[in-house]
């Protein structure tokens, strides 16, 4: 049966683990009023989607 | 091993299933837009341009088959009516799928899907500025289907509105 031939050294184990980091999602600004929004995404506060209005957001 | 079984399955059993999407493509039919989550939306599309292509069909047999998966006579007959007509010259992609980001309690991603061909709806008057800037963007097709459906609005709510201002003269 294949075993490892090397124990796996701390630098070699923590640089694998590190690909594994959480990162934070991509986020764009809103072309109409630059809020911050998840791209591909409606904007939350105010409701534009490609140039257009897609939903009413209530004032206040 | 499920290489290439397409099916979203929801969660659910398959008749379960059927019976959520019919009802989905109800409401999308009488509404003309819902809101839902993206996973539903997305399993929604595939069946809702089904039913538009059986409605450019228009036969009966066709109308049959619709009734069949739908259930509901009154949708199905505004789908042949009035949403296959209004997607004539359009050969497939009847639906448009708009991502609305994630639900507060339980960060569900949420969509709108609503038909591509459906008259743009921006209510309230609120946002009036925002959609003058909206339909200065729309194509004159789309602005051409839009304007029957506006009219209706704007009169319905002048009714609405005085309808209000007697109450209020009533109260007072």
């Amino acid at each position: 049966m294949g075993v490892p031939k090397r124990k796996v050294s701390k630098m070699r184990l923590r640089t694998r683990k590190a690909s594994h980091r959480w990162h934070a999602p991509q986020m764009n600004k809103c072309s109409q009023c630059g809020s911050t929004l998840q791209s591909h995404t409606a904007c939350g506060s105010c409701g534009y989607y490609k140039g257009r209005q897609v939903l009413t957001i209530d004032a206040g | 091993m499920r290489h290439q079984k397409k099916t979203v399955k929801l969660g659910r059993t398959a008749e379960h299933r059927k019976a959520l999407l019919a009802n989905q493509v109800c409401s999308l039919i009488e509404h003309q837009r819902i809101k839902t989550t993206l996973a539903k939306a997305k399993a929604v599309r595939p069946l809702a341009e089904k039913m538009v292509t059986l409605g450019k069909k228009g036969s009966l047999h066709a109308r049959r088959t619709a009734l069949a998966v739908l259930r509901q006579q009154d949708a199905v007959k505004k789908l042949f009516d009035d949403i296959a007509p209004r997607a004539a010259e359009r050969k497939g992609g009847y639906t448009r799928i708009i991502k609305l980001g994630l639900r507060k309690s339980d960060a569900a991603p949420v969509a709108f899907i609503e038909w591509v061909d459906a008259p743009v709806v921006v209510e309230e008057p609120a946002a009036d500025e925002k959609g003058k800037k909206g339909k200065a963007a729309k194509t004159p097709a789309a602005e051409a289907a839009a304007a029957a459906k506006p009219a209706r609005k704007t009169s319905a709510k002048k009714s609405g509105a005085t309808a209000d201002a007697d109450a209020g003269a009533k109260s007072e």
